[in-house]
């Protein structure tokens, strides 16, 4: 049996963010009956409801901030007794401040690495000094972590780059949940189309902007509805909310959305790791149309997905589904691979096969 | 000229952004007061635990003491036990 500690300081449910979508779907199929048991270590604070973890089947500790950061002694006496073999961190910051500590007690680190930061700040034009940091963080964290797991193999050559030993690392791809995303198609007579993301999150900002501009204010598209779910900044609604692009916010069940979609967009120009919207997307089996850094780190093709560069050309698409164009085959396919690769329960299985392969 | 800085560690860098564009307020969530318990949630019950003094032996030899690159014409260095960064910036 193996036993894991998650760390984690930072919101988690309701999930709102694609690292928490992450991190609690890992730790919810990483629980296995007699092969692993995967704790939750969360820096107890209000930002993630307490009510809706206990309704987990997972077990949870929640510290005071004090003990998750500073009182390490107690810490790993906590763990000694819940017979944690190996903790794992999901950002640099957290691993440096707490795992290091960790260590020095012969605990094993592991790494998720949800985004390779340093790319990332850089892609959205961050100033030179902030990335340069940020990617020293993600050289130190290569040097103390024993086991190292990108989401994509592009970011594992990223991460090579930047100085992580490649020998640490393996690739733990991020995934959705195949059995709670039914598959439903798209609503054709819905005229519905889909952007789903953190808008907070300056990349997906960005998309949002670009879909406005190029999709609905070039009126390439009238008659059709634009869905923006996810939390947005006020002052973005504000600017853009009209009866015809409307901002849902948070939605805590996903399949009323897919419900009524007829098609879903990933315009993405920036960024880093893998878009977990798109396997959301493609789950439900709504075409999809996204850029090539959209689909970066994904293993996915034109048979799956509609892919281009230039968000003019994405009303053509539209049109084209609409119009009964042939998507048939393509959701079809797209559906298959996500269920195979992508599952949350496929993803979980290897990420125990890799703690197994560190703990012995 | 060389310029010596000390870097804090804080939040993840997209925690912090979030925090800044008003998504999580960074006011009134801090942790609860200094105790020396804490929260265990199991089988969905909510249990208080008190946390003991472990006697485990600080030291291990596979973690380096520090930690340093150079990046864009500064040094980084991390030293593990204080967990600081120090960055040596050339000022020209």
């Amino acid at each position: 049996m193996i036993r894991i500690g998650y760390f984690n300081d930072g919101p988690l449910l309701p999930i709102k963010e694609g690292a928490a979508e992450k991190i609690i779907n890992l730790i919810r199929f990483q629980n296995i009956d007699n092969v692993s048991e995967v704790v939750l270590f969360d820096c107890e604070r209000s930002w993630t409801n307490t009510k809706l973890l206990s309704q987990e089947d997972f077990k949870s500790v929640l510290l005071p901030e004090h003990i998750f950061y500073e009182d390490t002694r107690k810490l790993n006496a906590l763990l000694r007794k819940m017979r944690i073999q190996a903790c794992i961190f999901t950002n640099p910051e957290n691993l440096l401040k707490v795992g290091t500590k960790l260590k020095r007690f012969h605990q094993k680190i592991i790494y998720d690495c949800h985004n390779v930061n340093s790319l990332l700040s850089k892609r959205i034009g961050e100033a030179r000094q902030t990335f340069d940091i940020i990617e020293f963080m993600e050289y130190a964290v290569g040097q103390i972590a024993e086991l190292i797991l990108p989401c994509s193999s592009v970011d594992l050559e990223h991460l090579v780059k930047l100085g992580v030993p490649r020998k640490k690392m393996r690739v733990l791809e991020n995934g959705v949940d195949t059995e709670k995303i039914k598959f439903v198609g798209p609503n054709i007579e819905a005229k519905a189309i889909l952007f789903l993301g953190n808008i907070f999150y300056q990349p997906n900002s960005n998309a949002v902007q670009n879909i406005y501009k190029y999709c609905y204010q070039a009126g390439r598209l009238k008659g059709f509805k634009f869905i923006i779910a996810g939390t947005a900044p006020k002052d973005m609604i504000v600017k853009y909310q009209t009866p015809e692009f409307e901002f849902l916010g948070y939605v805590p069940d996903l399949n009323k959305v897919f419900k009524k979609t007829t098609v879903a967009l990933a315009p993405l120009t920036e960024g880093s790791g893998t878009r977990i919207k798109i396997l959301n997307y493609l789950s439900a089996g709504i075409p999809t149309i996204t850029t090539k850094l959209g689909m970066e780190g994904l293993e996915l093709t034109p048979e799956e997905i509609f892919i281009s560069d230039d968000i003019q050309n994405y009303p053509k698409f539209v049109r084209k589904i609409v119009n009964g164009g042939s998507y048939e085959k393509l959701i079809l396919n797209a559906r298959r691979k996500v269920k195979e690769k992508y599952d949350w329960r496929v993803v979980s299985k290897k990420a125990i096969s890799y703690y197994s392969e560190l703990l012995n | 000229m060389k310029k010596k800085y000390i870097y804090k560690i804080g939040f993840p860098h997209w925690l912090k952004e979030l925090i800044e564009k008003g998504k999580y307020d960074d006011v009134n969530q801090a942790s609860p007061k200094k105790t020396n318990s804490y929260k265990l949630i199991h089988r969905h019950r909510i249990y208080n635990k008190k946390l003991t003094v472990g006697r485990d032996i600080i030291g291990s030899k596979k973690l380096p003491k520090i930690i340093s690159k150079s990046i864009n014409n500064s040094k980084y260095t991390f030293r593990t036990a204080r967990r600081l960064i120090t960055i040596e910036r050339h000022n020209d």
